[in-house]
């Protein structure tokens, strides 16, 4: 074989690999083209829904606030309850299933209200101090507040003494 | 040498066609995307639900005079709300805002009082799904009046304004 025809034969090649690579170009470059304006057109992604955070959910928070003022029958609130008993009675356990659970249970993903008693805490990395309680269960470990921290606390803390270490807490999260 | 200038040609040809295709493409794009309004019914209605809440319950209680005929008359001058809307589409003509507020007795959830107001006829529509229809916000709370008594509080906020909003 003459080294012209093998030359020739090294030109088609080259041609073909040139040509290959041309249109594997083309086509990577419309089919983004294509989804970008597709992704702007239908809004797939909800861009142009206005997203709004609230710091606190108000209907919540006024729940939250009728409930610690709610009376049992023998005239005690259920501040008052919450203050001289360590954590939720049946009375104010059942009252709040019925109200947080019940209200905001399918708009939250994670609700829960309880005692947080911070007398004994040393400093960063110890306990919490938050309280398990019957009808809540025991989410409130150091995951669900760091968790919770991140994302969204709605509800509301109000401190049971003047030291405020002991606290009655409402938790709401949407993730 | 001949062969090589047309090849030449046809790039170059090739580099403004893919060149006007992108730019077309990306004007299209930006006009699509800033073309649509941004969505803010939803706001709108949990902004008027909290308005609602807030003039009906304070401090953990109902307001003093809210299950009164009065309160049913004077609603919305006496939560200061003003379903007042520009003059566009016929909005004047037909109502874009809907609010209902049911109070239930907590325990036995019978109806005791409710107070509504704005355009009746968007209820309706809560029931479908779509787009172009109205936004609904439907949400609860509890609250208890100065003798003790509990109350479900049920609220409706309906927003229509689907032509300033949606495309």
């Amino acid at each position: 074989m003459s080294s012209n025809f093998i030359n020739k034969e090294h030109r088609k090649k080259g041609q073909v690999g040139e040509t290959v690579t041309w249109i594997v170009a083309t086509v990577i470059i419309i089919v983004i083209l294509l989804l970008s304006i597709s992704v702007a057109v239908t809004d797939i992604f909800d861009f142009k829904k206005f997203n709004y955070m609230k710091k606190t959910d108000v209907l919540a928070s006024k729940s939250f606030f009728s409930y610690l003022l709610t009376e049992s029958e023998g005239g005690t609130s259920v501040y008052k309850q919450l203050g001289a008993e360590d954590n939720l009675n049946e009375f104010n356990g059942v009252l709040a299933e019925k109200i947080f659970k019940k209200f905001y249970g399918d708009e939250y993903v994670h609700v829960w209200i309880g005692i947080q008693d911070t007398s004994e805490w040393q400093g960063p990395g110890s306990d919490l101090g938050f309280l398990k309680n019957d009808y809540f269960g025991g989410e409130a470990s150091r995951e669900f507040l760091n968790f919770v921290g991140e994302t969204f606390n709605a509800g509301g803390i109000i401190p049971l003494n003047k030291n405020k270490n002991k606290n009655i807490i409402l938790f709401l999260s949407k993730l | 040498m001949k062969m090589n200038k047309k090849g030449d040609k046809l790039i170059s040809v090739y580099w403004f066609a893919i060149l006007f295709i992108v730019a077309g493409g990306i004007v299209y794009m930006v006009s699509a995307f800033y073309g649509k309004p941004y969505d803010v019914r939803e706001a709108e209605a949990d902004i008027l639900t909290t308005k609602i809440a807030r003039c009906i319950s304070e401090a953990g209680y109902l307001k003093e005079g809210v299950l009164t005929e009065n309160f049913r008359e004077n609603f919305a001058e006496i939560c200061m709300i003003n379903f007042q809307v520009e003059d566009v589409y016929g909005w004047r003509e037909r109502g874009q805002y809907y609010v209902e507020v049911e109070f239930l007795d907590f325990d036995t959830k019978q109806k005791v009082f409710e107070i509504s107001e704005g355009n009746e006829g968007l209820k309706p529509d809560c029931e479908l799904e779509g787009e172009t229809l109205p936004v609904c916000i439907e949400r609860r709370f509890y609250s208890i009046d100065e003798n003790g008594n509990q109350y479900q509080i049920n609220m409706l906020s309906v927003v229509r304004k689907t032509e300033k909003n949606v495309q």
